[in-house]
């Protein structure tokens, strides 16, 4: 009997200060005491929703902050979360960490306990731009950390980095990738920003007290980062995602395929059985009897149309086989009436049609949420 | 005078919007029994749901009350209700004409309004009987006294003895019935002479063909008699005559005095048109009542379908409509940026919110209107004229020696206070004022003429903003006259879009176009490019606003919970997108075109 590939996700929702873009769920002001209750209820969720029918082949730190956390609560955590699943041996372990956040003592302890990919939150490589955005570290910080990292034994560390940001100039943009790219992580994620509701950025930008860079300025940003990230040997395999070889994140490639992921942690979501779950977003009520806030079934409809917005991220795109093995029919009869508006895309060059499979091209990236809206 | 029709009286109500005619006509039909209490749907005579949410009626009810008298006779009562607004003056005149006499119900509240006294002057010319009635009086802020000198005063008729009711709390009803009978005469007419009888209103019936309300002038008519229209020059043969009491109740014939109904498996209401006389194919009356008038549109606007809305559904539904409003009628357009619709003409701005209206609610269809236009007189250098109602169809200018627009008489009446603001909303709108006269110490009656173009754009709008609702206005078509007209254009993304295009006068031309351009710019949702809007008189650019192109359209991120979030995102955006129409690369969302026609107070 073949065992379903599974990926593990989960959420440590505490940070030292809230970043002024971010809309994640995540509390500050919370001590050790917290973070332990915190795990022992994530390890009551895990013992839950433990199963021997999948392989798990990914599991994800995230956050929030993950290195904020003690290394004894890092250990409860992964080690019940290996007793309780089948693991593949090639199992990859990310953690997320922020620089300043790590010494010596945390890598070596991460390392001991099966983490074997970092991603770092780095953001930028600018203090002016790290202090506007609210981080608590310095471009220094940044690179002490990623030495320290390397140092302690990790092949495989990501970077997050962030353009368009309020006060930046494309040759500050620039910059900052060409300071990533002398680290050489094997992966580089680069997302544009995005104002978020209830976020301080978004409350200013409302007031008028924040000024974007414009539209075109975000563009050039955008092709900037690929002409530059490809010279230096990275590749885009997701429209905000880069890697060097075969460094692609397998985490979350399971979004983008719509494979399925348990969720574990406050706020964390579930795609598992063709039904996406929710947990609850706030501490108390995550530390209720009922840990879920909702769950939904996915309609045929919500599958074929998340198969092609999430599939389309990807460089690849998606592969018309694929489609129809999944959904037993054809995209292009699923499609009907609106196979002329994928003739017009693909005459305007929005979209490129090869090898069986339909992919943005450049220039589909950047207006890819009102194309997607026509082929979902 | 004949013996049955000493107990016969025919009459109407006449009443500013809001002062309570379908009220009182309501507990008229109560109080005589004609609908048991619990028929009664609030308003009985308003029978579509439309007039009785905004209170005002459209389409005439007829019905036919019995009426036990404290004389000891019973008298049959005809109440033909009228339709209480602007637009449907010719329709108000024929209605009254029907009748004998008229209730003038006055509000005790607010007095004597300029729609009033419209509907007045237009019963004096019928040479009708007035009998004032004072209504709300319940209300703590009545003023009966002085609202009865301001009757005698305006209206120079006596009111001293008016019924002081309350149509609402059923209040001196029976004064009101007992005051008709005593001041409105009986009908007058020979049955033994020959058939005249006058159409004053008509509905379609699905299985009678149309149904014509009809008042007989002089001799009979029954079932099975040839009948002449003598202005639609139509002749048909009667199937049904009777009475609506209120349902229709057949019955042997209609005599000289009467009010009733006859169907004569007439297929079209245009071939029945208000205002034409009945008689008979044999020994034909020589002349025809009086009075008659075509259907003439004032206002035109186009109708399209929108996105998703099939040019089929709205053909039928326009089709329906004309068969029962034989002042509407359309023609197949064709328009550049919206396809194939409808050209339609309307008696006013109202009669055209009334059909739009009845589209989209009772039709459920989904359309897009236009900028209404008047009809414009284009006078070619060739000495030719054209009559334009069309911005899209002005000819090329080279051939044009002058235009003339249509100038109405406009008649407004304000309180005191609001005086000022409205002789400059007035002039502002081109207005010219003839005279002003103090109709009481406290209002006032301003004599205007006026450009129609400026009163359907949005002066009902700006005069009920201007005197928070006090205002009032009666208008009715004067003369072309000569203007400086220009057509001003509308460009996104540099082309020119032409449901957008109107003709305005030179004067008006940048501020309209600045107005336009800007209120395009707060509904046009961000593009991935910049789209410049620009307004324009032929080449010339009169002013310029820019849509910024949007910050991205790409979502950065998503993985995990996010799934559910960005995807609802993209749902909404298909949902918005749905709603838009494509003008080369722009889309425009449906509500642009109401957008720009919307009175602002702030402009």
């Amino acid at each position: 009997m073949k065992t379903n590939r599974l990926g593990l996700y989960a959420h440590i929702p505490f940070c030292e200060r809230k970043c002024n873009y971010c809309d994640f769920v995540s509390f500050t002001g919370k001590d050790e005491k917290d973070f332990k209750k915190y795990i022992d209820e994530l390890l009551k969720e895990i013992k839950d929703r433990g199963s021997e029918d999948y392989h798990v082949d990914s599991l994800y730190i995230g956050g929030g902050t993950p290195s904020i956390l003690p290394s004894n609560l890092m250990e409860r955590l992964l080690r019940k979360a290996y007793d309780s699943f089948k693991l593949t041996k090639d199992l990859e372990v990310t953690i997320e960490v922020n620089p300043a956040t790590v010494d010596k003592e945390k890598l070596n302890s991460y390392r001991s306990l099966g983490i074997n990919r970092i991603s770092m939150g780095v953001q930028s490589f600018d203090d002016t731009i790290l202090k506007k955005l609210g981080r608590i570290h310095s471009k220094k910080d940044v690179t002490d950390s990623y030495n320290l990292i390397r140092k302690a034994g990790f092949n495989n560390v990501s970077m997050d980095l962030m353009y368009a940001v309020p006060g930046q100039s494309e040759a500050l943009w620039e910059e900052s990738l060409k300071e990533a790219v002398l680290l050489e992580p094997e992966h580089i994620s680069c997302y544009s920003l995005s104002l978020e509701e209830g976020t301080d950025f978004y409350d200013s930008f409302n007031k008028g007290t924040l000024k974007l860079p414009s539209y075109d300025e975000d563009v050039k940003m955008y092709l900037i980062t690929g002409e530059l990230l490809s010279k230096a040997g990275y590749h885009r395999y997701e429209i905000s995602n880069y890697c060097k070889g075969g460094y692609a994140s397998r985490h979350n490639l399971k979004y983008w395929n719509m494979e399925e992921y348990l969720g574990l942690g406050v706020s964390a979501h579930s795609f598992i059985n063709g039904v996406r779950i929710e947990n609850h977003h706030t501490l108390n009520e995550y530390y209720g009897r009922e840990k879920v806030k909702s769950t939904h079934k996915n309609t045929e409809y919500d599958n074929i149309s998340e198969f092609i917005f999430m599939g389309l991220r990807k460089t690849e795109g998606i592969s018309l086989k694929d489609f129809e093995d999944r959904f037993s029919i054809p995209y292009k009869v699923y499609l009907k009436d609106r196979q002329d508006i994928l003739k017009a895309l693909i005459d305007q060059g929005f979209i490129l049609e090869e090898e069986g499979r339909i992919k943005y091209t450049l220039k589909g990236i950047l207006g890819s949420n009102r194309i997607t809206i026509d082929l979902m | 005078m004949k013996d049955y029709q000493k107990y016969i009286r025919n009459f109407s109500i006449i009443a500013h919007i809001d002062h309570g005619k379908s009220t009182l006509a309501d507990r008229l039909l109560q109080y005589t029994g004609t609908v048991k209490e619990r028929d009664m749907k609030s308003q009985f005579l308003d029978n579509m749901d439309l007039e009785r949410e905004r209170g005002i009626t459209i389409k005439l009810q007829t019905t036919r009350l019995s009426y036990k008298a404290k004389d000891g006779h019973t008298y049959i009562l005809n109440l033909i209700d009228t339709p209480g607004h602007v637009d449907f003056t010719y329709e108000v005149s024929r209605s009254l004409a029907a009748c004998e006499g008229a209730i003038l119900i006055v509000d005790a509240t607010q007095g004597v309004e300029a729609q009033t006294l419209a509907n007045v002057y237009l019963a004096l010319n019928e040479n009708l009987e007035i009998v004032p009635v004072l209504n709300k009086i319940d209300l703590p802020s009545a003023r009966p006294d002085e609202i009865k000198k301001e009757v005698e005063d305006i209206i120079g008729i006596d009111a001293h003895e008016a019924p002081l009711i309350s149509a609402k709390e059923g209040l001196g009803i029976e004064d009101v019935l007992e005051e008709i009978i005593k001041k409105i005469p009986a009908p007058k007419g020979d049955e033994d002479e020959k058939l005249k009888a006058l159409i004053f209103d008509s509905t379609y019936d699905n299985y009678k063909g149309v149904v014509t309300y009809v008042r007989i002038f002089q001799g009979t008519v029954k079932p099975g008699d040839e009948i002449h229209l003598m202005n639609s020059k139509k002749t048909f043969e009667v199937t049904e005559v009777g009475f609506h009491v209120p349902y229709p109740k057949p019955s042997l014939e209609l005599k000289a005095g009467a009010v009733g109904y006859i169907c004569a498996s007439i297929k079209q209401v245009k071939d029945a048109r208000v205002g034409d006389t009945i008689t008979h194919v044999e020994n034909p009356t020589d002349t025809p009542l009086p009075g008659y008038k075509k259907a003439q549109s004032m206002v035109y606007c186009g109708i399209y379908p929108s996105e998703g809305e099939k040019y089929e559904n709205i053909k039928d539904a326009l089709e329906k409509l004309q068969v029962n409003d034989a002042a509407f009628n359309f023609e197949p357009e064709t328009s550049q940026a919206l396809g194939f619709g409808f050209r339609c003409g309307f008696l006013g701005l109202l009669h055209m919110e009334i059909i739009v209206e009845r589209l989209e609610r009772e039709y459920d269809l989904g359309i897009i209107t236009t900028s209404p236009s008047v009809i414009y007189k284009v006078v070619m250098v060739d000495g030719k004229e054209e009559m334009i109602q069309n911005p899209s169809n002005l000819p090329d200018l080279t051939k044009i020696d002058h235009i003339e627009e249509p100038i109405v008489k406009a008649d407004i009446i304000v309180p005191k206070d609001y005086v000022g603001s409205i002789m400059e909303i007035c002039q502002d709108r081109r207005g010219r004022m003839l005279h002003m006269e103090y109709v009481t110490p406290q209002r006032v009656l301003l004599h205007y003429e006026m450009p129609l173009n400026e009163v359907i754009y949005d002066f009902f709008d700006a005069l009920k903003s201007k005197t928070r609702g006090y205002g009032s206005l009666d208008y009715e078509f004067l003369r072309y006259e000569k203007s400086h007209l220009v057509k001003l254009d509308i460009l996104l993304n540099k082309e020119l879009v032409d449901a957008f295009s109107m003709i305005v006068h030179e004067s008006k031309a940048y501020q309209r176009g600045r107005f336009v351009a800007e209120k395009l710019k707060e509904v046009i949702p961000m593009h991935q490019f910049e789209i410049p809007i620009q307004a324009a008189i032929g080449q010339k650019v009169i002013a310029r606003e820019t849509v910024k192109a949007y910050r991205k359209d790409v979502i950065a991120k998503c993985y995990g919970g996010d799934i559910s979030r960005k995807k609802k995102l993209l749902e909404k955006q298909k949902e918005g997108k749905k709603r838009m129409r494509q003008f080369g690369s722009v889309e425009v969302p449906q509500e642009a075109f109401t957008a720009v026609l919307k009175y602002d107070e702030n402009k």
